[in-house]
């Protein structure tokens, strides 16, 4: 009897110990890790589209949707925050839609950890360059092996379809939701 | 074991013990981060961070945890302090930790710490683990930097992220695939086999 006590109170106070030490670290870091967050976001934006001043961030179907304004505070476009499965592990995109809601402007992986040197890849800027100015009709599409024939389509990366295409779904599954919204607010 | 001078335990895991290129532990990082010299750093840097801290609170601890929850025990403190190392790589270096990716949390099972948690500082005295400890990192460290150089070189003709075999070199794209890791370590582990058997 004596050695249980003894083992529960050796891994209580051990827990609760780690437990103080962590509950105390993340506090320190919280707010760090959000603001290199926020800047991660205003330098993908700006990245993207240039003269954006101001936005504002609204929730539509669990997507975080900013509406991006210039200095005249007029609307320049929509950036959308879409998360989804990759290979290995959630994939985090941003994706910039044009005013008239026609094009993608471009994209940014936020966060993924797909294979480094394979799926890694879909970070990199020759995969994501092919998203700029993607015509959207009825979504978007992408090729394997081949330069893409139409305007809505992308090339897959060699030995990572499936980032790819996941890449691809996530965005369409984001624009499929978002869109309609945006258009009947107008 | 208390003849050998502290100098000796420190100096074990640099060659004659190496974690990587004669333990063969904890490879999974090895063979997965290594694709930039950056990389390898920071990830060495880290595994020594934990080891050092988890190996002198072992050390300290050790004779008050009974011996039925001794694993259990190592693994929180090492849970604790790989959570520390993933929360302050993520608040001071976003870049290199999200270049790393989930390895930094996977610290928490790579065996190189538990094994010399258990093996080494729940059986010797503070001052010895330490010296211990950062052997062992070290040796964990400079094989990772070894091997992330070689596939940056190769693979992106860079060092560092700086440009060092010029615009006409063709990278050698293999060597950044994991193949290029199982490659690039298995010629480390032999020339080090070539190196202790001549001893």
């Amino acid at each position: 009897m004596k050695v249980l006590y003894k083992m529960s109170l050796t891994l209580g106070l051990v827990a609760v110990f780690s437990g103080f030490t962590l509950t105390y670290m993340y506090q320190e870091t919280k707010s760090k890790i959000e603001e290199n967050k926020k800047k991660e976001f205003e330098r993908s934006v700006s990245i993207l589209v240039s003269g954006v001043s101001r936005n504002s961030e609204r929730d539509i179907d669990g997507y975080s949707v900013f509406y991006l304004y210039d200095d005249n505070s007029s609307l320049i476009s929509y950036a959308i925050i879409a998360k989804g499965n990759g290979y290995q592990g959630e994939i985090k995109v941003l994706i910039i839609l044009s005013k008239d809601l026609k094009f993608i402007k471009g994209i940014e992986i936020l966060e993924n950890i797909e294979t480094p040197g394979l799926g890694g890849k879909i970070a990199s800027l020759d995969f994501k360059s092919q998203f700029k100015n993607l015509r959207i009709l009825s979504g978007i599409d992408y090729v394997k092996g081949r330069e893409p024939s139409k305007p809505n389509q992308i090339q897959a990366i060699t030995g990572a379809t499936i980032s790819s295409s996941s890449i691809v779904k996530i965005i369409n599954l984001a624009l499929d939701r978002v869109i309609p919204r945006i258009k009947e607010d107008g | 074991m208390d003849r050998r001078s502290g100098f000796f335990e420190f100096k074990k895991g640099l060659i004659s013990q190496n974690p990587v290129l004669v333990l063969l532990l904890g490879l999974c990082p090895v063979l997965a981060v290594t694709t930039s010299a950056i990389n390898a750093l920071t990830m060495g840097v880290a595994v020594i961070f934990v080891l050092t801290t988890s190996a002198l609170v072992v050390s300290v601890v050790k004779r008050v945890v009974p011996n039925q929850v001794r694993i259990a025990t190592f693994t929180i403190i090492i849970a604790t302090f790989v959570t520390i190392a993933d929360l302050f790589l993520k608040a001071q270096f976003p870049s290199l930790s999200k270049a790393l990716g989930p390895y930094v949390p996977l610290i928490v099972v790579n065996c190189i710490i538990l094994g010399r948690c258990e093996a080494f500082a729940s059986k010797n005295s503070v001052f010895r683990t330490l010296l211990d400890a950062l052997g062992m990192g070290s040796g964990f460290t400079i094989a990772l930097l070894i091997l992330g150089s070689m596939r940056e070189i190769l693979g992106s003709g860079k060092i560092f992220n700086i440009s060092i075999l010029g615009n006409s070199y063709e990278p050698m794209l293999i060597m950044i695939l994991p193949a290029g890791a199982f490659i690039g370590l298995g010629l480390m582990v032999g020339l080090m086999n070539i190196i202790t058997n001549k001893r």
